[in-house]
């Protein structure tokens, strides 16, 4: 009875339109406090412990660090120095689109925050070239879902938390599949502007290359600052966060001078802050609701479901693939992590399912979610920018969700993708 | 993004909001975009304020080779209060995360009193679970006020105490929202 509950109140409420923190939250205080006769202050200090930890305050600073990247200058030098490289090929501001995102998402570490920043400075530009409007907006919102895929990773930071893996690892697990969905896209993106005659722009001179990647050189010392710091233990992936938004901020201050008064770094603070707000609300929430499952026993009932269908572990992963699938069409990946990792992970290590594997899995599938409508929250952004409905931006983005879903089955039923990166640099 | 009644509001009905609201209104709005802009004001300095506080723990880690016992609890609290100051902001943009496809729908096809409806709905349970939390988290005090952060040495009723006063915020912004749709509904019986 509570188990039908839990979840069918929290349905009907999200698909109301409730805030979903909100809808998380109110199921749980309902069932908790009249089912389960559990005092409100204990749920209450369940969802300030959901937001009180360390590891997780790397995602203020990496969401701090995209915003010092995109006011700073930063994120526009990456799209020249794309342009440099690829721009000469056809549809040339397609394919920037996709490498400038591999950099960006390589420091920023937020996939939404990757949307606005080069859907903003290259969906205008490719309306102008006469891109297709949908097509425009499907590129930007796929190539930035590769946002979380590529290290460093909010998302990963998350289920490191949950599950207590090495978020390091999980770090370097996460290479190979991004790259190889950002290669899978600059391939399907180059043969579709082949077949439309999208435009292509004017080579580029070896000296203005080797110029815009002088410009560039300050973003690109970012990511080795991170990864090179957290992987030789120097820091901790959260004081990783911090000196990666430190200096973002730095660069924009005093190498590019593009941060050069009070109100913009104020800007920074605020816009950077209201959005932590509003992800660490819906992880609170989420940290309750989750709780409110152990409580349910939900984990052992779904074990056992499991368990009495199939024991065989990619049989085990293909079902956790096609439900996380539904799950990220609804929810947020961070908040479906946490609501669902608790119940999932310990099936997936009975049968034998390294940590490392599920996790990048799981990452990659959330973040296909991302695209993925109704809440598809990078795929509505980018329609929003290209002024275009969200239909048409879908259409556009078949081909793409053929190379998501052929990389997501690649690294699912092939391990080796994914582990051989980690092995390699931890054994 | 509207910042007056909150983007939920289909557009024009904002738009009705905006313009048609009655004279009497202009003050309060004033006093409540003061304080959300005061609101933000304290939630960026603590931001960056746990940001200077990380560089300098590994400054000191690093450089003068000791670890600070503090800096990690003051940036963890730094995020909490940022957290729970942000709730009434955030639902102020109608910025939290919401499938909105059901209110598309109802908008497309132009059926003013569904939308209306969804809109009541979701204010009213915001504000049920704003109140159950806000319950919860002033029955903390007490024990809270008995604990003290290790590091920082301060009473932990500093850092609990975010949780009503975050909830009192947004329960706030909550009553400027009725205000306004009740100023819209009496606008247009006229």
């Amino acid at each position: 009875m509570t188990v039908i509950l839990l979840i069918s109140l929290f349905l009907f409420m999200a698909l109301l339109g409730i805030p979903i923190a909100v809808s998380l939250g109110m199921t749980s205080f309902l069932l908790l406090y009249f089912e389960l006769k559990v005092p409100l202050t204990v749920m209450a200090q369940r969802m300030f412990s959901g937001v009180d930890s360390f590891p997780l305050m790397a995602i203020p600073f990496f969401v701090l660090a995209g915003a010092a990247m995109n006011t700073g200058g930063i994120t526009r030098r990456i799209v020249d120095f794309s342009n440099s490289i690829i721009g000469q090929f056809r549809g040339g501001l397609a394919l920037i689109n996709i490498l400038a995102s591999m950099f960006f998402g390589g420091v920023s570490g937020s996939a939404v925050a990757d949307t606005s920043a080069v859907g903003g400075v290259l969906i205008p530009s490719m309306i102008k070239e006469k891109y297709e409007r949908g097509f425009a907006a499907a590129v930007t919102a796929f190539s930035s879902g590769l946002g979380p895929i590529i290290p460093p990773s909010i998302t990963m930071v998350v289920y490191g938390i949950i599950t207590g893996t090495s978020v390091s690892k999980l770090f370097v697990a996460g290479a190979i599949p991004g790259f190889l969905f950002g290669f899978g896209l600059l391939i399907f993106t180059y043969i579709i502007a082949v077949r439309r005659n999208y435009p292509r722009h004017d080579p580029v001179p070896l000296s203005v290359v080797w110029k815009t990647f002088l410009q560039v050189f300050w973003a690109l010392l970012m990511p080795v600052i991170i990864i090179g710091g957290i992987l030789s233990g120097i820091f901790t992936v959260t004081e990783a966060a911090a000196i990666a938004a430190i200096y973002s901020l730095f660069v924009g201050i005093v190498v590019f001078r593009e941060i050069n008064s009070l109100a913009k770094i104020y800007q920074i603070l605020a816009d950077s802050s209201v959005l932590v707000a509003a992800i660490m609300f819906l992880i609170a929430a989420a940290k309750l609701y989750s709780w409110l499952l152990v409580v349910a026993h939900v984990p052992q009932i779904v074990t056992d479901f499991i368990f009495s269908l199939t024991k065989d572990p990619l049989m085990i992963l293909m079902l956790v693939n096609v439900f996380m699938l539904i799950i990220g069409m609804f929810i947020e990946a961070n908040a479906a992590l946490i609501i669902f990792v608790p119940i999932l992970f310990p099936v997936a290590m009975k049968v034998g399912i390294d940590p490392i594997h599920l996790g990048i899995v799981l990452v990659f599938n959330l973040c296909l979610g991302l695209v993925t409508p109704p809440v598809g929250l990078c795929l509505s952004l980018a329609s929003q920018f290209a002024e275009v409905p969200l239909h048409r931006t879908f259409k556009a983005a078949i081909p793409f969700f053929i190379v998501g879903f052929g990389v997501l089955l690649l690294i699912t039923y092939l391990p080796q993708i994914v582990l051989i990166l980690p092995q390699m640099l931890f054994n | 993004m509207n910042d007056v009644v909150g983007s939920f509001l289909p557009t024009t009905l904002t738009m009705q909001i905006q313009c048609g609201a009655p004279i009497v209104m202009e003050p309060l709005k004033k006093v409540f975009n003061g304080i959300n802009k005061a609101l933000i004001i304290v939630m960026a300095s603590f931001l960056l304020v746990a940001m200077v506080v990380i560089g300098y723990q590994v400054f000191t880690r690093y450089v003068l080779n000791f670890t600070s016992p503090w800096s990690e609890e003051l940036a963890r609290y730094c995020n909490i209060w940022i957290t729970m100051l942000g709730i009434g902001v955030v639902l102020r943009r109608g910025e939290h995360i919401k499938l909105d496809y059901l209110e598309s729908v109802v908008t497309e096809k132009g059926m003013l009193k569904a939308r209306l409806l969804l809109e009541v709905i979701s204010t009213t349970i915001t504000s049920i679970f704003l109140a159950f939390l806000l319950y919860g988290g002033i029955g903390i005090l007490k024990a809270a006020n008995r604990q003290t952060a290790p590091g920082l040495k301060i009473s932990l009723f500093f850092i609990y105490i975010a949780i009503p006063i975050g909830c009192l915020f947004a329960l706030f912004f909550i009553i400027e929202r009725i205000i306004g749709g009740v100023a819209n509904a009496g606008r247009k019986a006229k």
